[in-house]
This record gives structure tokens, C-alpha cells and sequence, in this order.
């Protein structure tokens, strides 16, 4: 059985109609007798466009897309053709695994959950097998093996056909879907451009104890809650130093499961107050800086407002009446409502990204004012991948590109953004201490400051 | 049909083999030669693709050849059939005019052509 995305496409491989399909063709193009040996039950005109029968009982069948297609059948084999350009293709695959003996999904390169499993599979292998030239072999985690087969497979397709080829794609992108099989090439926009690691990623480091925390939660009802931890330094460094997001795609690719465990509210209260408290002492993934002995004071959180909204509970039908942020407040987490302006958080972070200039004794050297320590694995991998939706060539020359990204795993790049719109900045410790010193001496104009005798 | 008088002869010797052969009908011969040739075609798919069948070429006219042309031999296409036949779960990422998707519907045409009631 074939699955394509069109129901011409499904005849031009199977049996055609007028032209002869892919599979006709390969059928009436063989030797007589084998043709005399492994007859069809009629001529093929003669059949339906998208079957192929034979006398043994085999049949080639075509379909359009749509997951419920395969569901009904129990075929031997199933070949999804273009599968990254096709609709429903996730749901189709998950319909076939159980029924067929054997899928195979081919397609070029453009987003798509095909894409998604093949990046996937690359990224996180370390055993990727290139015996053959332009050919790439690796095995996803799920058991899927995925067969990589580049232009540069081809022998033909060398240096010179290249240069040959390349000006006449319509564009670098262009060119990068269609030869280099990258699948991201026709994404829509990062939202976030200007992140670069090697400016803003950071290997932990002792946390200085005069530092100002600030700290921020997006809760949901139907995924794990979300936090996120920084501090800014005397030097005004804004430093990502913790996240916590208990969820099994944590900073890894793919959707987010749907059996992600939710917890209590006080559950999650219970994990704020272990890792800001006194024991940690390593810096790791999912939460875990090296406190250094004191509890952590957080100077301010910040909640998604939605968080008003939603209700812990809800029983018989019925919403109850206490909501995730009355929760949080009753079992001592107190926050303020972030701001929800995308817009402006987004080029808040986007100017505080961009690197800068220090020019060192010894040495000059460019960093970010935001810092993030590379154990927040989920934020860096929400700001290298959240994207803005790529308008259809037809949406193109009706509306003008949407602003707002994909809402798609983007807890921590929310966070992000209410944190940095919160203009979040260093609070000195002693300055209580200085005032005290002050106090009793009036300035002797209107100009900020004071003078202090001797 | 005639054949040596010892029958242990045809095994040990190719030529007895041949000889026998050889004394048979051209028809029979042919017969022969064509039962051997779909036997390697459904144990190997890549010999029968490469050698017994052809694909369309739909830049026939540009470059002026026949429409119809033999599969052309492609140094990733064993690999690609070897997988095929042994992975249950495949997927295929591919530059365009790879004759990937030739090379899959040929599996399954193969598959159907060969097995019973395969679909």
C-alpha cells in the first residue's frame, strides 16, 4: 500500500491514469516472461488507477492522505511517499505501526514531524554509520532506522553539476531543502536570531553571594509548570543559572508527551523550596545549581497571569474555586503577574543577546548581558528552535508575516521574556547598611547625592 | 530427455551438466533459463530491477534517448534494497532525483510480483 499526499500523485505511482504509474511501468517494462509468469488478474488500463492486482492474490494499492486510511487494512507494506509533505502524517504512521508489517516513509526535506524523528535521530546518535559517499545510516531511539541519500550519492552529481545546479534554485534555502536534505531550511524565523552559544551559553560557576534573584512560573493545566531562575551580578549580568520543567521531552526534541506526569501544586512547592534551599550542591540539568550552603532569596517571581485563570481542581463537571496562582500564594510563593507584552520581551532579550565588548588586559573578548549556564538545556533548546509560522506562498501575498511564534514548547522562552521585560536588575546588599550611615544629612541642593564630612 | 548413464556424473562433472543441457529442446532450454532467472529475480530485487525491467525517464526528450530506460545502476542502490528487506520501521530522508521513490515502489511491486497474496 502507497499513502501520498494527493490523489494524483497516489495514480502517478500506482497503476496511472493515461501515463503509466510507477508501478505499471515497472510491471509492463519487464521481460515477456516474466510478465507470462507473474500475471495480473486484467490488463492494467482496465483496472482502477490507483490498484494493481496479481493472480497470486498481491495487490498494489494507493491511497490519499489522511490517518484513518491504512487503519482499515492489514497490509504486508506501507510506503508513505513525500511523508514530510503530508498531511496527517504522524497520526498515519502511529494508525500503520500496529496493523503493517513493514512501513517505509521516503521524502525530501521541509518541517515536519518526518523531519522531526530524522533530526532527532542524527542529533542525539552517536553511532551514525557513512560507508557509502552522501549516504548516512542511523537508528532513532524509537527503532526506526532512517537512510540518509544526499545528491553527492550519486557519482554524476559532482562539483561540477553542483555549480552548474546551484543558481538555478530560486534561493540558498531552496537549495539546502531540496539537495542537502535540511529540514529547516524553509522553517519559518527564529524567534530568537540572536542567540548565539558562544556568546551566551556558560559554563556554571560559583555563584557570587550578594546576587539579586529574581525567579518566574508558567503553570498549565494540561503540561508540567514551568520555572525559571536567574540573578543579576554587581556587573549587571543578567545569569540564567536554573530551570526546572519535570516533563519527559525536557531538553530534547519532539512533542510534548501526552502522559507527562502532572503533579500537586504542593508538590511543585515542595521541589521551589529544595532548590533554592540549602542542599544542592552541583550544577546540573533539571534544576540544580551548587547553593553553597545559604537558602537562596528571591528577590521577586513572576507568574503568567493565565495562571488567575485556571483551576486547580475541577470535579463534577465543575471548575473549583481556588486557581493554580491562589495555590501557589497559600503555600508561600508569592508572585507578581508578568507582563505578556511578546512583542517588547521579545526584543528585550533580543538586544540583551546580542554580544558585547570587553576589552580585557590581556585579551578582548564578546559576551551577551544575558548569560545562561549550560545546564539550562530546555532554554537553550527552546531558543535555538522556537520559530515563527512560514506563511504558504498564497498566505504570502494576502497578509503580511505573523508575529506571533509557534506555540510550541516555549515555556522557558516565556519565561525568558517576563523575566527580562521585568527590567530585572542588581540590588546591593549593603546598601541598607550606607543609607543607616547617611541618615541625618540633608542635601545641600536639588542635585542627587550627598556630601559627606570628613 | 536423454542423460548419462550414470547419474552421479551430472554432479561431479559441469560439463556433463552442460552437455545435457545443451541436448535439450531450445524451447525446453529457454524455459529453463527463464525458471533460473525469475528464481535470482525473487531472491534478489536489485538484480531484477537492474536487469529485467525499466523505468520511465521523464527528461526523455530533453536529452533526446528512449523513453523507457534500463534503472541506472546507482552505488547506494544494494544498500538501499538490503535495508528495505531487513528493517521493519525505515524512513528514507533523500535530495530530490535521487530515484529513491522508484527504488521503493520497485520494492513493493517486487514484493507483490513474487509473494502470494502480499498487499
Amino acid at each position: 500500500m502507497i499513502q501520498s499526499q494527493k490523489e494524483d500523485k497516489v495514480m502517478a505511482l500506482v497503476s496511472g491514469r493515461g501515463n503509466p504509474g510507477y508501478a505499471r511501468t515497472l510491471w509492463e517494462q519487464q521481460d515477456d516472461f516474466l510478465k507470462a509468469m507473474k500475471p495480473l488478474v486484467k490488463a492494467p488500463e482496465e483496472m482502477p488507477g490507483d490498484l494493481l492486482a496479481w493472480v497470486n492474490g498481491s495487490t498494489f494499492q494507493g491511497v490519499p492522505r489522511g490517518a484513518d486510511q491504512v487503519r482499515q487494512f492489514h497490509p504486508t507494506l506501507v510506503i508513505f511517499d513525500e511523508a514530510a509533505h503530508l498531511d496527517e502524517f504522524a497520526e498515519a504512521y502511529a494508525a500503520a505501526d500496529p496493523v503493517a508489517a513493514q512501513i517505509i516513509a521516503i521524502s525530501s526535506a521541509a518541517p515536519s514531524w518526518f523531519g522531526e524523528r530524522v533530526e532527532e535521530a542524527f542529533e542525539s546518535s552517536t553511532d551514525v554509520v557513512s560507508e557509502l559517499p552522501g549516504c548516512d545510516f542511523v537508528r532513532h531511539r524509537s527503532g526506526i532506522a532512517v537512510f540518509r541519500i544526499k545528491y553527492s550519492a550519486d557519482p554524476k552529481k559532482d562539483e561540477e553539476w553542483v555549480a552548474k545546479m546551484r543558481p538555478t534554485y530560486s534561493s540558498d534555502q531552496a537549495w539546502r531543502q531540496e539537495q542537502e536534505v535540511d529540514f529547516t531550511a524553509s522553517a519559518g524565523q527564529l524567534v530568537f536570531p540572536e542567540f548565539k552559544k558562544e556568546y551566551t551559553v556558560v559554563k556554571p560557576r560559583a555563584i557570587p553571594p550578594d546576587v539579586t534573584w529574581y525567579m518566574g512560573i508558567d503553570p498549565h493545566p494540561r503540561t508540567p509548570h514551568a520555572f525559571l531562575w536567574m540573578f543579576v551580578d554587581r556587573w549587571g549580568n543578567h545569569v540564567y543559572a536554573r530551570e526546572y520543567w519535570p516533563s519527559k521531552a525536557y531538553g530534547r526534541r519532539g512533542n510534548i508527551p501526552e502522559d507527562d506526569e502532572l503533579y500537586q501544586i504542593d508538590a511543585y512547592v515542595d521541589a521551589i523550596n529544595f532548590l533554592e534551599g540549602p542542599a544542592p550542591n552541583v550544577f546540573s540539568p533539571n534544576g540544580f545549581t551548587d547553593n553553597a550552603g545559604p537558602e537562596q532569596k528571591i528577590s521577586r517571581r513572576i507568574m503568567d497571569p493565565a495562571g488567575k485563570a485556571w483551576a486547580v481542581n475541577r470535579q463534577m463537571g465543575k471548575d473549583s474555586e481556588e486557581t493554580f496562582w491562589d495555590a501557589y500564594r497559600k503555600l508561600g510563593i508569592y508572585c507578581e503577574p508578568a507582563r505578556k507584552d511578546f512583542q517588547a520581551g521579545r526584543d528585550k532579550v533580543g538586544t540583551r543577546l546580542r554580544p558585547r565588548k570587553y576589552v580585557g588586559p590581556a585579551s578582548t573578548t564578546h559576551q551577551s548581558q544575558i548569560l545562561i549556564f549550560e545546564t539550562c538545556r530546555e532554554l537553550i533548546f527552546e531558543l535555538e528552535h522556537n520559530r515563527y509560522p512560514l506563511l504558504t506562498p498564497s498566505q504570502a501575498t494576502k497578509r503580511d508575516p505573523v508575529e506571533t511564534p509557534l506555540q510550541k514548547r516555549s515555556h522557558l522562552t516565556d519565561l525568558l521574556r517576563y523575566l527580562e521585560l521585568e527590567d530585572p536588575y542588581w540590588m546591593d546588599p549593603q546598601r541598607a547598611a550606607r543609607e543607616e550611615l547617611f541618615q541625618g544629612y540633608a542635601p545641600y541642593s536639588d542635585v542627587p547625592g550627598y556630601i559627606v564630612n570628613g | 530427455m536423454k542423460l548419462t548413464k550414470d547419474p552421479e556424473s551430472i554432479l561431479i562433472s559441469p560439463r556433463s551438466v552442460l552437455k545435457n543441457f545443451n541436448s535439450l529442446a531450445p524451447k525446453l532450454q529457454q524455459a529453463i533459463r527463464d525458471g533460473i532467472e525469475t528464481e535470482r529475480c525473487a531472491r534478489d530485487p536489485v538484480h531484477w530491477l537492474l536487469n529485467y525491467t525499466r523505468t520511465f525517464d521523464e527528461h526523455w526528450k530533453q536529452k533526446g534517448s528512449a523513453p523507457y530506460a534500463r534503472f541506472p545502476r546507482l552505488p547506494y542502490m544494494p544498500k538501499l534494497f538490503e535495508l528495505m528487506q531487513k528493517e521493519r520501521r525505515l524512513f528514507l530522508p533523500k535530495s530530490r532525483d535521487m530515484m529513491v521513490s522508484w527504488s521503493v515502489v520497485a520494492y513493493g511491486v517486487h514484493l507483490c510480483q513474487f509473494n502470494l497474496g502480499a498487499e
